[in-house]
């Protein structure tokens, strides 16, 4: 075997290994999301009884867990869960739910063009009720 | 002519193939699978991270050592190089993180990853230039052995085993999943003894572990400074998870070997009232190898429904009975 023959054949695998790699990194970034709970996040504008004033922020869904951008002003749980048949965010069917300071357990429900949370204390008595809305570009 | 275009490429496998890196893989797998379950400390983050750091370098260098003719020390630089970005970018890119999490979905199947970040866990770092110097150290020793072509194919054989499982250990660096499936939390009414009552949120992550909202309604707080260990794990077979079918559990403290006391049949667990001056003393009359507060509750459904029970060091006696009814 020549030299030269050598360095070609060489070649040959590291091409062959970088196109193994190329294929693979491909792979893992077309790779789908979870499909059981679609990722989706918007903009939401609240009114109601848990706010004493309306506020904005973004509601997410990540992996089934629903998060929210929202301050204490805002009056609800920043984190939450799908429900057992999980639906697309703008459907409701989630859980708000916390800790702090004091425990709150808020239900989001789709009601026409909105989402609806009704939120209970440690009692289950209703503490107050959101409306969240798709603010109008 | 043959021997000097194999040579090389058969040493960067024995490098690989020597007790060190062996032994770094083997741990890396013990602790991923068996030891973060059992133990599940700050050491078993951290002993994950440092195998990592010793054994990519010698896989990378020895991949390429395989692929093509690069010099000993430039592979193993770039191995080095490669360790640097790839384990930086996974502990402080959201981005590298989700990518890493994918590529665990497509190769291995398994979703719901979670890559547990910790900026001490880049200390695990120094761990590279190490792994530079030990691949240099065996290279001069494999080349010799090349060189007289004495005792080269078991170490050879080890060098492949190394890289084969070496690549998977590295893929597979989380725990294998205890289900897949989304379980959603399930929220429970709990009036009893255990807690002040109330609503509670329990949600198990895919490994099991469990996460309570509104702890306090379900079973009271520790004594101030008792800081006691505290373990909640679903034990149930379905995926999803049923947790309103019971087979939970949390346990608070140690307790290696409970003891039973000799009128442990004669105790009542019939959802009476608890002495509460009992759920106090859990732990601290019969037995030394519990710590003063040690409680162990099950969640389990019983003919009226499902009920969370706690016991001390005396598995025989109920310090208190919860029940728990799921609300919609």
């Amino acid at each position: 075997m020549t030299l030269s023959r050598m360095r070609r054949n060489g070649a040959r695998q590291s091409i062959a290994a970088l196109r193994a790699i190329v294929t693979f990194v491909a792979l893992g970034l077309a790779a789908c999301d979870d499909p059981e709970c679609p990722d989706d996040q918007f903009v939401v504008e609240e009114n109601g009884s848990c706010a004493s004033s309306p506020q904005r922020f973004t509601i997410s869904a990540t992996q089934c867990h629903v998060a929210l951008t929202a301050t204490a002003d805002a009056g609800l749980p920043t984190q939450g869960a799908m429900g057992p048949s999980p639906v697309p965010l703008r459907q409701g069917g989630f859980i708000l739910y916390t800790d702090s300071p004091s425990f709150r357990l808020c239900r989001a429900q789709r009601v026409d063009y909105r989402l609806e949370l009704s939120c209970f204390d440690n009692d289950d008595a209703l503490v107050c009720q959101a409306e969240l809305t798709e603010p109008a570009f | 002519m043959r021997r000097h275009s194999q040579g090389p490429r058969r040493a960067a496998l024995s490098e690989l193939g020597s007790l060190l890196p062996l032994a770094m893989i083997g741990l890396l797998i013990a602790n991923d699978h068996v030891f973060k379950f059992v133990f599940h400390n700050a050491l078993t983050g951290k002993l994950s991270d440092v195998a990592i750091c010793f054994i990519m370098p010698l896989l990378v260098s020895a991949s390429l050592g395989l692929a093509a003719r690069i010099d000993l020390r430039w592979r193993l630089w770039a191995g080095a190089v490669v360790t640097a970005i790839v384990f930086s970018a996974l502990e402080m890119s959201d981005w590298a993180g989700g990518w890493f999490v994918r590529m665990v979905a497509l190769v291995f199947g398994v979703k719901h990853t979670v890559l547990t970040r910790d900026p001490t866990d880049l200390l695990a770092l120094a761990c590279v230039p190490l792994a530079v110097a030990y691949g240099r150290w065996r290279a001069r020793d494999a080349r010799r052995d090349v060189d007289v072509d004495v005792g080269l194919r078991w170490p050879r054989v080890r060098g492949a085993l190394a890289l084969a499982t070496g690549s998977l250990a590295l893929m597979a660096t989380t725990a294998p999943e205890q289900c897949g499936k989304w379980s959603a939390p399930t929220v429970f009414q709990v009036d009893g003894d255990c807690g002040t009552g109330g609503i509670i949120v329990v949600e198990a992550d895919p490994y099991g572990a469990l996460a309570v909202t509104n702890q306090a309604a379900l079973l009271a707080p520790e004594p101030d400074g008792a800081n006691l260990c505290r373990e909640q794990r679903y034990r149930g077979t379905s995926c999803p998870y049923t947790l309103e079918q019971g087979d939970w559990d949390i346990t608070i403290g140690d307790c290696s070997t409970p003891v039973v006391s000799p009128d442990a049949g004669a105790a009542p667990i019939d959802g009476g009232a608890p002495d509460a001056s009992r759920l106090l003393d859990a732990g601290s009359s019969n037995t030394s190898s519990c710590q003063a507060g040690y409680r162990q509750c099950q969640a389990t459904v019983e003919t009226d429904g499902l009920w969370f029970t706690c016991h001390g060091a005396d598995p025989g006696v109920a310090l208190c009975r919860s029940r728990l009814a799921v609300l919609p």
